[in-house]
């Protein structure tokens, strides 16, 4: 053959081809030399002289194919609706391939013949600087790749034609319970809409969507809505909603074999709508029951349809949140009803225990999901906060800070540190759910100020570890005191050491180890001395003495008060057989010294020599009596000097200062006093900051800004309003009343 | 620390017996003393914010630097909070309690 044109007679070469064309979209065999021969005829026709054919050969292609895909149509559109989805399928699959042979056939005329129908600017001419002109639109007429007209064909020709008989034969075979290969073969059918006009690159899915999709979504939203009232009558609940789930389930593992991608979340949310969405009222109608008697099994298959749907799940959060506050409740109620003194560790088992229930629940039941966490975080809130009675107290806080104190006094026996961190997290986790913060400090604080005097902490890491903690729920100001607190500690045992050293530089001889812890007043609750001319005896006396001197020395403007009620010594008891090292309080190394020159003294004697006064006086000498070391002769004490001890050193203990009610009702009645200050320093904040503002505003923001710590009442803010006019820090406007003014 | 104390103990416990009736029947070892300090002042309250001294003033507990908040004494040995004091002498540079001229005493450090 020759590649130079020539004149070529068309109807000679086109009776080759057309035979060709006809057994290629059928994928019936053509043999090579005919192939190759007409690829030649096409490059002959296109080439062809005095005017190439090119156009001619395209149209009677063209026409070629929409008559054979025509007649096809025609025999497949009178198929029963099955035979008609099977005939499709396989006929589809043999023109599409045959329609991709076609192109390569064709592959001369795609490439040379079509350039002249393409943009121009599609070549990269893109220089910098040059302004192309507006592209002109392609013609919709114009001709295309062989493929792409040969698909065109097969859409117009075949689908346009039988639409209607072939969705609801689609719908058919995959509504049914068809088998695996069904799904396949409707997959392959479905993919035949979309590749019939994937060469439209900007709206590849609007014909598969408009042929396809909206009818079958309207065939699944009335099969599933009659489904699901079927179900609601044939059905008891939980068997709806277990059903309801696995159908969901089935439906998207269905959708996903045949559907296209894009369509598949379509088909699964108009299912919800039918069985769950519509079905709303009738599915939240039995949450209340169901969580009253904990059918934990129903509740999850609820969950796990309801969280399907956007904002459906309030009611059964809600339901969620009084369950845990109901139970919890009932727990504390039972728990402080049968208790004369209730017990911290019995308090925080109960609270924990209904915090761990729930949480598993959330866990198992609800998917751990982030709202039910919340609920869970304020059904512990609504019970933890409990109190008996509108004018009591609430305990939770008092209680927490006992727990607290119980983990971190020495004595707490066989807990490793890992136990000590857990359980110290368990506090925050309660801690968290308290509203009154500032009552909890108030006791953690004097709770703590007790362990650090009489040196019954654990370690000074556990207690910045706790402190570390409570700072990180409610920040610096919160710990202050606490941090300043433990600081005074490591001050004092500096300025001890620091003091030492300057007598040993001085030469000065010191007769007893003296040690001190010095506290600043303020950030410490501790009581004061109950006797304030206590006379010492001349070894403590010196010792005081140079310390104060010292001190004076490092600091300006500073007084030191002792307190001698929370000090104690060693005193070496030397007038027995063995000597003995004896650790006790102050008051008792000066009832016992007195004994240094007498033999006997009664409590008159003892109370007018030493200043201490006879509340304080007689459970020291009691103490004394109860630990063997005085004996009472009913008028008079005497030492005893037949006392024996196992152990040569050992310590008696002073009176012991429990907690009592009245104790308790102090640190409330001071917790009253520090929420007055802490709401006049929120409502200086609030004024510094607007210079003028109306009175609901003012009370507004301040509850924004204290509720982090307690729930103020109204009352409360008002006096506090009214206090800081009498101090001047506001004032109220000459003409409008409700509206304050800030004084610089 | 205990196991020392025991070795030393035979010899003293001795010594004890031999001067039961001359010696002292006690010597104190040990004392571990607790004190406050607190500034030296002699009213608790400052004059000018009603805050007491140990505690910042209103201002400071709102601006959060309690730690800043130190006390001033005057010649008339007044005392007040130091900022609460600055602000007072932009006013009237006279002693709030006693009409005094102020004049800075010292600091409390």
């Amino acid at each position: 053959m020759s590649l130079r044109p020539g004149v070529v007679d068309f109807d000679e070469k086109w009776k080759d081809l057309s035979a060709t064309i006809s057994a290629v979209v059928e994928l019936r065999p053509v043999k090579r030399l005919t192939w190759n021969n007409n690829i030649s005829d096409i490059y002959a026709l296109c080439a062809a002289l005095p005017k190439s054919f090119a156009e001619k050969l395209y149209e009677s292609t063209r026409s070629l194919l929409e008559d054979s895909v025509t007649a096809l149509a025609e025999e497949i559109i009178v198929l029963d609706s099955r035979s008609l989805f099977c005939r499709y399928h396989y006929s589809w699959s043999l023109y599409r391939q045959g329609a991709h042979y076609l192109d390569s056939l064709f592959s001369y005329f795609n490439r040379v013949h079509l350039n002249k129908y393409r943009p121009q600017d599609s070549l990269d001419y893109n220089v910098p600087g040059i302004i192309l002109p507006p592209t002109s639109p392609v013609d919709p007429n114009a001709p295309v790749e062989i493929r792409n007209m040969s698909l065109k064909v097969w859409r117009t020709r075949m689908i346009d034609v039988i639409e209607e008989k072939l969705i609801s034969a689609v719908i058919n075979e995959v509504v049914k319970e068809g088998n695996q290969s069904d799904l396949g073969m409707a997959h392959d059918v479905l993919q035949s809409f979309i590749e019939v006009t994937e060469y439209d690159k900007e709206r590849p899915y609007e014909y598969y969507q408009r042929v396809f999709e909206d009818v079958f979504l309207s065939e699944i939203s009335s099969i599933y809505r009659k489904l699901a009232s079927q179900l609601v009558t044939d059905l008891s609940y939980p068997q709806y909603i277990k059903e309801a789930v696995s159908l969901l389930q089935i439906a998207k593992i269905r959708g996903e074999k045949f559907l296209h991608q894009s369509s598949i979340i379509k088909f699964v949310r108009e299912c919800e709508m039918k069985l769950v969405t519509d079905q709303l009222q009738y599915l939240l109608s039995y949450v209340p029951q169901m969580m009253r008697s904990e059918q934990f099994e129903n509740l999850s298959n609820l969950f796990i349809l309801l969280s399907r749907i956007p904002k459906t799940l309030e009611t059964l959060i809600k339901e969620f949140k009084e369950k845990v506050t109901n139970d919890g409740l009932v727990c504390i109620k039972a728990f402080m009803s049968s208790k004369q003194s209730v017990e911290a560790l019995e308090f925080m088992t109960i609270i924990l225990n209904v915090y761990s229930k729930y949480k598993d629940i959330v866990f198992d039941v609800f998917g751990g999901n982030k709202s039910f966490l919340n609920a869970l975080n304020e059904g512990c809130r609504g019970f933890v906060n409990y109190s008996e009675g509108h004018q009591q107290h609430c305990q939770s806080p008092r209680l927490l800070a006992r727990y607290t104190d119980q983990l971190l006094k020495k004595g707490t026996k066989g807990i490793t540190d890992t136990e000590l961190e857990e359980k110290l997290d368990d506090t925050i986790t309660v801690f968290n759910f308290i509203e009154d913060k500032d009552t909890f400090q108030k006791f953690y604080s004097r709770m703590l100020s007790r362990r650090l005097v009489y040196g019954f902490y654990v370690s000074m890491e556990a207690e910045e570890n706790m402190v570390q903690k409570l700072k990180h729920v409610c920040g610096y100001e919160y710990t202050a005191r606490l941090q300043r607190m433990l600081m005074d500690i490591t001050l004092s045992q500096n300025l001890v050491t620091e003091f030492h050293e300057k007598l040993k530089s001085d030469k000065e001889k010191e007769t007893i180890s003296f040690s001190t812890l010095v506290l600043q007043s303020g950030a410490w609750q501790l009581s004061q001395s109950p006797c304030p001319s206590i006379v010492l005896p001349q070894e403590l006396l010196t010792s005081l003495i140079k310390f104060e001197g010292f001190y004076s020395s490092r600091h300006c403007g500073r007084h030191l008060s002792w307190l001698h009620h929370l000090a104690t010594g060693e005193l070496k008891l030397q007038y027995l057989k063995r000597s003995y090292f004896v650790t006790m309080t102050t008051y008792q190394i000066i009832i016992l010294l007195l004994f240094e020159t007498k033999e006997s003294l009664d409590l008159q004697t003892m109370s007018s020599w030493t200043q201490i006064e006879e509340k304080e006086l007689k459970p020291t000498v009691q103490s004394l009596v109860d630990a063997k070391i005085l004996i009472s002769t009913g008028q008079e004490l005497l030492l005893n000097f037949n006392y024996s001890n196992k152990r040569t050193k050992f310590k008696i203990s002073g009176q012991l200062q429990r907690e009592t009610t009245q104790d308790i009702e102090q640190t409330h009645q001071m917790v009253l006093e520090d929420r007055k200050m802490f709401i006049q320093a929120a409502l200086v904040r609030v004024m510094k900051h607007r210079k003028i503002l109306k009175h609901n505003q003012l009370i507004e923001e301040v509850i924004l800004l204290i509720k982090h710590r307690f729930y103020p009442n109204i009352s409360l803010i008002k006096k506090c309003i009214e206090a800081l006019i009498d101090k001047q820090y506001i004032e109220r406007d000459a003409e409008s009343r409700d509206t304050y003014h800030y004084i610089a | 620390m205990a196991d020392g104390q025991s070795l030393e103990e035979p010899p003293k416990v001795k010594k004890a017996k031999g001067k039961t009736p001359t010696g002292p029947l006690f010597t104190l070892k040990k004392w571990n003393a607790v004190a406050m300090w607190s500034w030296d002042v002699e009213c608790d309250t400052c004059a000018i914010c009603r805050v007491q001294v140990m505690d910042a003033c209103l201002r400071c507990q709102s601006d959060k630097k309690q730690e800043e908040c130190i006390v001033v004494w005057g010649e008339c040995n007044h005392s007040f909070h130091n900022c609460c004091m600055q602000l007072w002498i932009k006013q009237n540079n006279r002693c709030p309690l006693c009409q005094q001229e102020w004049t800075v005493q010292r600091f409390g450090s």
